[in-house]
């Protein structure tokens, strides 16, 4: 086993690393405020508060698939999304099988750069009319139906904690419908 | 400029200490444990439509449109399986732990293309930073083809650590404005609980105990220990002690964080190991499993693992999801099938509260404070326990000793004998002159321990019942020395000093060490 500091030149790179790694980290949290980059050095923080006697509220999501006669049928997400990991459906749902809301592009936080650099891309219309063909795969394959349009209904829900029974109050509190019609609004 | 420097550099190359065998074995641990628990698999992401594909912005894979193919998907599973068999059998070491972090790095960036980033970059970014340790230099295929040991370096650990702090730290300094409030009428630790609790499921183990806590100086202090832990987290980068008890707070952090949230954070244990206290735990283990060991890093070996494991990719289509993106090993894959148990809850059950228990043991571990370079004559190689001669407290409990040690196991001499000299001056720091604030134990390795480990050494050398006092080496040794110390500092006060130092009785003669070259001479 050998031990040592190496040469010189070996020293002040190691010094320099460590001395530059720790304004890099500081810079990170930083940025975590506007959009959280990846790969980082981050763990979840999650600095919410709740009030000691009151209520939480918390927004719940359901699918419902609609066919062409207008009949409803409440979609199992689990069955639908079956090749995304559970944790994942919520977010997938919230952005409306990315069909309802886009990608994001991003200007990147170059001072004097601001509009001229920018990073991410759109979907395109051919891509997101391949999302609304899976969607009604996925749907005739799990419920054997030919659905038109798709539901993501939201409910806010709050829970009044400090209550004995506890009591919870649902309310629709939106509706995003996404058209599966190739080139639908 | 240079003192600096120096200083710099004396804690980049020596925060914690490295040796092939500790860097060998905690890179085994690390590749073994994703074997058997669950390898990172990527190709689940193909299956889905380039709607969902919404990477993070600042992400290495943002400028793609979608997802890539099934095949090429595929190919970096087999791929990261291979490099993590290399990383265990120390197969061209460090380019495997190199490639292993870039290829899990670009699979998670595919991953965490569906909204949500999931916090383990500290275990994937490990293989990398440890790649320059020469982790590969024992019990590896490389050493063997090299025939030598290669060469060690401890600045990996140090940056790791730094890290690992900064992770902490990260998830603390949010909260450092907002849970540290020091208003009873809002709680943050609850506001997790009850999210937890009716948003996501989250009403198992102690989770209902805790719910039906309404105590707002109960919360408030829970929002207070969890900001001050991982905000000071990266000041224990400070001493190694310090950072060990806190890593050792870690795990008891994670298992609370299960019993009470019921959220699991196992993956970060293997990175934990790697800081664990090698240096004294390899001398302990078991000469056959470190044969063991060395045999199965080896092209045999190798070969093996691979066998034992690339079938599995034959069933990857055939998983849940969820078994195929979180628990893809033997084990998961046969949980699976059964389908009754959910394999990633009854891994974090067994995993945390067995971390904890590891971790009580590794932080009761006894520390040598330092060794002689000979050992003591006119030991016979039995254990000395030397003592503040005049001390009335120390006095007693060697006579304690002496009563009790009927096979003559232990030898005495107290610290102001030119005997204790030698010792003291082996272990300075610990030595505060002329107060004797420890006693010391040399074993028959020449090891020197002090405070309440040189107690509870000693006692348990007794043999009889007094084994049963090993239970105490449970008790993290930094709590253990707060209670020694605060004796060591009133005994001359609570039960008073002799005039003079002790003198062995003729009967005791035989088992005093009265001078250190052998002879018999009474001491003090």
């Amino acid at each position: 086993m050998v031990m040592n500091y190496g040469t010189t030149g070996r020293r002040w790179a190691l010094r320099l690393l460590f001395i530059v790694l720790v304004p890099c980290l500081l810079l990170q949290l930083k940025i975590r405020d506007d959009t959280e980059p990846f790969p980082a050095i981050l763990l979840p923080s999650g600095a919410s508060l709740i009030k000691t006697r009151g209520s939480y509220s918390g927004i719940e999501t359901e699918c419902v698939a609609e066919d062409s006669t207008g009949r409803k049928y409440v979609v199992p997400v689990a069955a639908l999304l079956n090749a995304v990991p559970t944790d994942y459906h919520p977010y997938v749902l919230n952005a409306g099988f990315g069909i309802s809301r886009n990608r994001m592009v991003r200007h990147l936080p170059i001072p004097f750069l601001a509009n001229r650099v920018s990073i991410g891309r759109r979907r395109t219309p051919e891509q997101i009319d391949e999302t609304r063909a899976w969607l009604r795969e996925r749907l005739r394959e799990t419920l054997g139906i030919d659905a038109v349009r798709i539901h993501v209904l939201t409910y806010e829900v709050t829970t009044y904690y400090s209550e004995v029974p506890v009591r919870q109050r649902r309310e629709l509190q939106g509706d995003n419908t996404i058209e599966l019609r190739a080139g639908g609004a | 400029m240079s003192q600096l420097g120096s200083k710099i550099d004396r804690w980049i190359h020596g925060f914690l200490p490295a040796t092939a065998q500790g860097l060998a074995l905690s890179r085994i641990f690390f590749a073994a444990f994703f074997l058997i628990t669950g390898i990172p698999t990527f190709s689940w992401v193909s299956r889905n439509p380039p709607g969902f594909f919404d990477p993070p912005t600042l992400s290495a894979v943002t400028f793609l449109p979608t997802f890539p193919p099934a095949w090429a998907m595929q190919a970096l599973d087999v791929f990261i399986c291979v490099l993590l068999v290399f990383v265990l059998v120390g197969f061209k070491t460090k380019a495997s732990s190199v490639l292993l972090t870039l290829t899990w790095l670009l699979g998670n960036s595919f991953r965490y293309s569906f909204g949500l980033i999931d916090h383990t970059i500290l275990t994937v970014i490990a293989p990398l930073v440890m790649a320059f340790s020469g982790w590969g230099a024992a019990y590896s295929i490389d050493s063997k083809m090299r025939k030598a040991t290669g060469e060690i370096e401890a600045w990996p650990l140090s940056l790791l650590a730094l890290l690992v702090g900064f992770g902490f730290f990260s998830a603390g300094f949010p909260k450092l404005f907002v849970w540290a409030d020091f208003n009873l009428s809002t709680q943050g630790a609850r506001s997790w609980l009850v999210t937890g609790w009716y948003r996501l499921g989250r009403n198992r183990l102690l989770a209902p105990l805790f719910l039906s806590i309404n105590n707002p100086y109960f919360w408030e202090m829970m929002d207070l220990t969890a900001v001050t832990f991982e905000t000071t987290f990266i000041f224990s980068l400070v001493k190694r002690g310090l950072f060990r008890t806190y890593l050792f707070i870690a795990v008891m952090f994670h298992l609370a964080n299960l019993l009470m949230l019921n959220i699991g954070f196992i993956t970060i244990l293997p990175v934990y190991v790697i800081f664990a206290p090698w240096e004294r735990i390899v001398p302990r283990l078991p000469r056959g499993l470190l044969r063991a060991v060395d045999r199965l890093t080896s092209v045999k070996g190798m070969v093996a693992v691979l066998a034992l494991f690339l079938p599995l990719y034959f069933f990857e289509d055939s998983v849940s999801i969820n078994t195929a993106a979180n628990a893809f090993s033997h084990l998961g894959i046969a949980f699976d099938r059964i389908g009754v148990l959910d394999y990633n809850w009854v891994l974090g059950l067994i995993l945390h509260p067995l971390a904890a228990v590891v971790a009580l043991i590794l932080a009761g571990m006894p520390r040598a404070l330092a060794q002689r370079a000979a050992p003591m004559q006119g030991t016979a190689g039995n254990p000395v326990v030397l003592f503040d001669g005049v001390c009335n407290l120390c006095n007693a409990y060697v006579d304690f000793l002496i009563r009790r040690d009927r096979r003559h196991r232990l030898m005495f001499a107290s610290l102001q004998s030119e005997a204790g000299k030698l010792v003291t001056q082996a272990a300075p720091d610990a030595a505060v002159p002329d107060t004797f604030y420890t006693m010391f134990l040399l074993d028959s390795d020449g090891l020197i321990y002090g405070r309440s480990d040189a107690i509870l050494k000693s006692v348990t050398l007794l043999g009889g019942w007094y084994r049963i006092l090993e239970l105490l080496w449970l008790f993290p040794r930094p709590l253990r020395d707060i209670g020694y110390r605060a004796i060591a500092r009133l005994r001359y006060r609570l039960f008073g000093t002799r005039q003079s130092c002790r003198v062995p009785t003729p009967q005791e003669r035989a088992m005093f060490l009265v001078d250190f070259s052998g002879s018999a001479q009474p001491s003090g």
